[in-house]
This record gives C-alpha cells, sequence and structure tokens, in this order.
C-alpha cells in the first residue's frame, strides 16, 4: 500500500532551508538570496518569516549555528547536522515522490 | 510605518511565551537583515527614505512574522508552558533554598570562628556578650523575616517583567512567597552561662490571628515594594502598546 503524504506544503520551508544549508553554510540573509536566485525568483519570501524556520530547526538538532563577525556586523551562520542532513534526504525524496505523482495527474488530465 | 528597534514585535513574543533567547536572536538578525536590505537599496541609489521602505517591505509584515514565530511551539519558553509550577512551586523552592543557603552559610562562619578563636570553652558565651555581635545577630533575624521574602519577590517580579508574563502569575507568585515569610519565625539563642552553646533556627507558625496584628507588615512588605510597581509598570507598558 501507498505511504499517506505527509503534510507537505507544510515542509517546503524546512526542506528549501535543509537542502541549500547542506550545500554551505550561510546566514539568514545570505539564505534568502540563496532561495530567490536557485528558485529562478519563484520563491520570494517576507524574508524575515525565515529566522523562525531556522531557529526551529536548530531547536530539533536539524541545524548548528555559529557567530561570527563580518563587515563590521555578528552574523549567525547556519549549517546542517548529520540529523539534518538525513531529514534533508527524507524529505527531498518525498518531494520527488510527490511531485512526480503530481506530474502524473497534470499529464493525465492534458491527455483526458 | 517600519519600527527599526522591532520593539513592538518583541513585546508581542515574549507575551505569546517566546523563550527570551530566541526573542533576543530574532531581533537581532532582523535588524541585520534589515540593514543589509536597505544597504543594497542605497547601493542601487534609492534616496534613504525610499531605500528604508523597501527594506522593510521586504523583510515582511511584522503580524507575518510575529505569526511564524507563534506557530513554533519549541520556540516557547519553559516558563509559559509550566507556568503554574514555575510561579507557584518556584518561588516558595527559591526562598527556602535561600534559607538553607543562609543557614548553611551560618554554621560555616560560626565553625570557622571557632576554629580560629582561642579555642577557650566559654567562647560562644564570650562572644554573645559582645555589642556588635548581638546586632549582627538581630540583623540577621530582621534581614529573613523582612528583607528575604522582599528579595524573593522582587525576583519573582522581575522574571514575570523580562518574559512579559501575564500579570497573574507574579501576583500568585509573590503572594506565595509574601505568606510564606510572614508565618516563618527565626531566631538566635545565646549562651546564657559559660560551657553553653549558641543555637540558631527556623520554623513555621499558622496563627490566623497574626492577620489582624501589627506583624500583617510582614505580609504587606513585598507585595508593596514589588508587586505594586511591576504591576503599575505593566499597566504603564500596556498603555503604551496600545498607544
Amino acid at each position: 500500500m501507498a505511504k499517506p503524504n505527509p503534510p507537505f506544503m507544510s515542509g517546503i520551508p524546512e526542506l528549501l532551508v535543509l537542502r541549500l544549508l547542506s550545500q554551505r553554510e550561510m546566514y539568514g540573509y545570505e539564505l534568502v538570496r540563496a532561495i530567490r536566485l536557485t528558485s529562478q525568483e519563484t520563491i520570494v519570501l517576507a524574508e524575515g518569516v525565515v529566522y523562525p524556520v531556522l531557529h526551529a530547526l536548530e531547536q530539533q538538532g536539524l541545524l548548528r549555528s555559529k557567530e561570527r563577525a563580518a563587515n563590521g556586523r555578528t552574523r549567525i551562520y547556519y549549517t546542517v547536522t548529520a540529523k539534518g542532513q538525513r531529514r534533508s534526504d527524507t524529505l527531498s525524496q518525498e518531494w520527488e515522490r510527490l511531485s512526480s505523482g503530481i506530474r502524473s495527474v497534470f499529464g493525465g488530465t492534458s491527455h483526458a | 510605518m517600519h519600527d527599526p528597534q522591532f520593539s513592538e514585535l518583541r513585546r508581542h513574543l515574549l507575551r505569546g511565551g517566546v523563550a527570551p533567547k530566541h526573542v533576543k536572536r530574532t531581533i537581532k538578525e532582523l535588524r541585520h537583515h534589515f540593514l543589509d536590505l536597505e544597504g543594497k537599496a542605497l547601493d542601487e541609489g534609492l534616496p534613504p527614505k525610499d531605500a528604508a521602505a523597501q527594506a522593510a517591505e521586504q523583510l515582511g509584515n511584522q503580524e507575518l512574522i510575529l505569526e511564524g514565530v507563534l506557530a513554533r511551539p519549541e520556540l516557547r519558553s519553559w516558563a509559559h508552558r509550566w507556568a503554574w509550577a514555575i510561579y507557584g512551586l518556584g518561588p516558595i523552592v527559591l526562598f527556602i533554598l535561600a534559607i538553607v543557603m543562609i543557614f548553611t552559610l551560618m554554621i560555616a562562619l560560626v565553625t570557622a570562628a571557632e576554629a580560629i578563636g582561642p579555642g577557650s570553652p566559654n567562647f560562644a558565651y564570650d562572644l554573645a556578650g559582645r555589642w556588635w555581635v548581638r546586632s549582627l545577630a538581630e540583623g540577621w533575624r530582621l534581614f529573613m523575616m523582612y528583607a528575604l521574602p522582599t528579595v524573593v519577590a522582587a525576583g519573582v517580579c522581575l522574571f514575570a517583567a523580562r518574559r512579559e508574563a501575564r500579570s497573574l502569575w507574579p501576583i500568585i507568585g509573590v503572594l506565595l512567597v509574601a505568606f510564606l515569610g510572614f508565618w516563618l519565625e527565626f531566631d538566635i539563642q545565646f549562651p546564657e552561662g559559660p560551657e553553653e552553646l549558641a543555637s540558631f533556627g527556623g520554623g513555621v507558625g499558622f496563627d490566623l490571628s497574626d492577620l489582624l496584628s501589627i506583624r500583617v507588615i510582614r505580609l504587606l512588605l513585598p507585595v508593596i515594594v514589588t508587586l505594586a510597581p511591576y504591576l503599575w509598570w505593566r499597566r504603564l507598558r500596556q498603555e503604551d502598546s496600545l498607544a
């Protein structure tokens, strides 16, 4: 029997954040830029909402943060933990499964 | 209008029960993010006022950010999650711990005094005859009965103020401390003759008739000195927030 879909829409910010931070460590502003850039401006957030996501992921042990001075300001850099990496992989697989299902639906509809 | 210090957001986060450490960090990161956005807009040639407006818009409505933080239960403080325990049991535990610590300190002081003293069996009796020893003992007794409950009550109010907690909780905490302090008694017995020992102790004595005596000042002191200013400050904050 097929697995039920997780509450996926609410997991999109987590997926994006974990995926991008698994490539390199970033601070909030950089991360938002990266989301815009890699999504080719299709995902444009109210930028401040990234922080509760970052803090909650850190609280869950999926991210680690480190303060570092840069350009005269203290930046808080985030990086993915091993647990976060596993979660990122799981979410990515779920996303692939769900999006291929959605593609099939669209494909089916267009051929109907 | 953009609030560059995010003070209103900060207040709402704390009132929503978000842990102070998360609030502090969120505000710090939002400020830096805002400055980055503003700097970028200025680099693009926008005048300062427009740059600030654009940065505020990109950062997002503060209500939206507030909603985003409050939707994360893992960011709530333990004092918010278990408020009844923190404000109901915490002050009593703190009060008892403070008493235990002070008693331990006194025992250590007496032991040290005996160790470095002349070694005479009349040492305690000799000391008891000195005015400054009697004054110190009376000072200690007054401190335990009047000042200590007030200090603990002040701690409760500061704790609640830092978290913008609902007024009900510090009211409960302060009243518990005030009543406990009111019924506690402390005493020092000095040796009546040579080779006798000094003793000190404390205990709880419940007597409702005390509420009608002058001793009621001990009950009112923590309430007047800490709770009344706290509630007044809360009211000012509330008015300030509504303005």
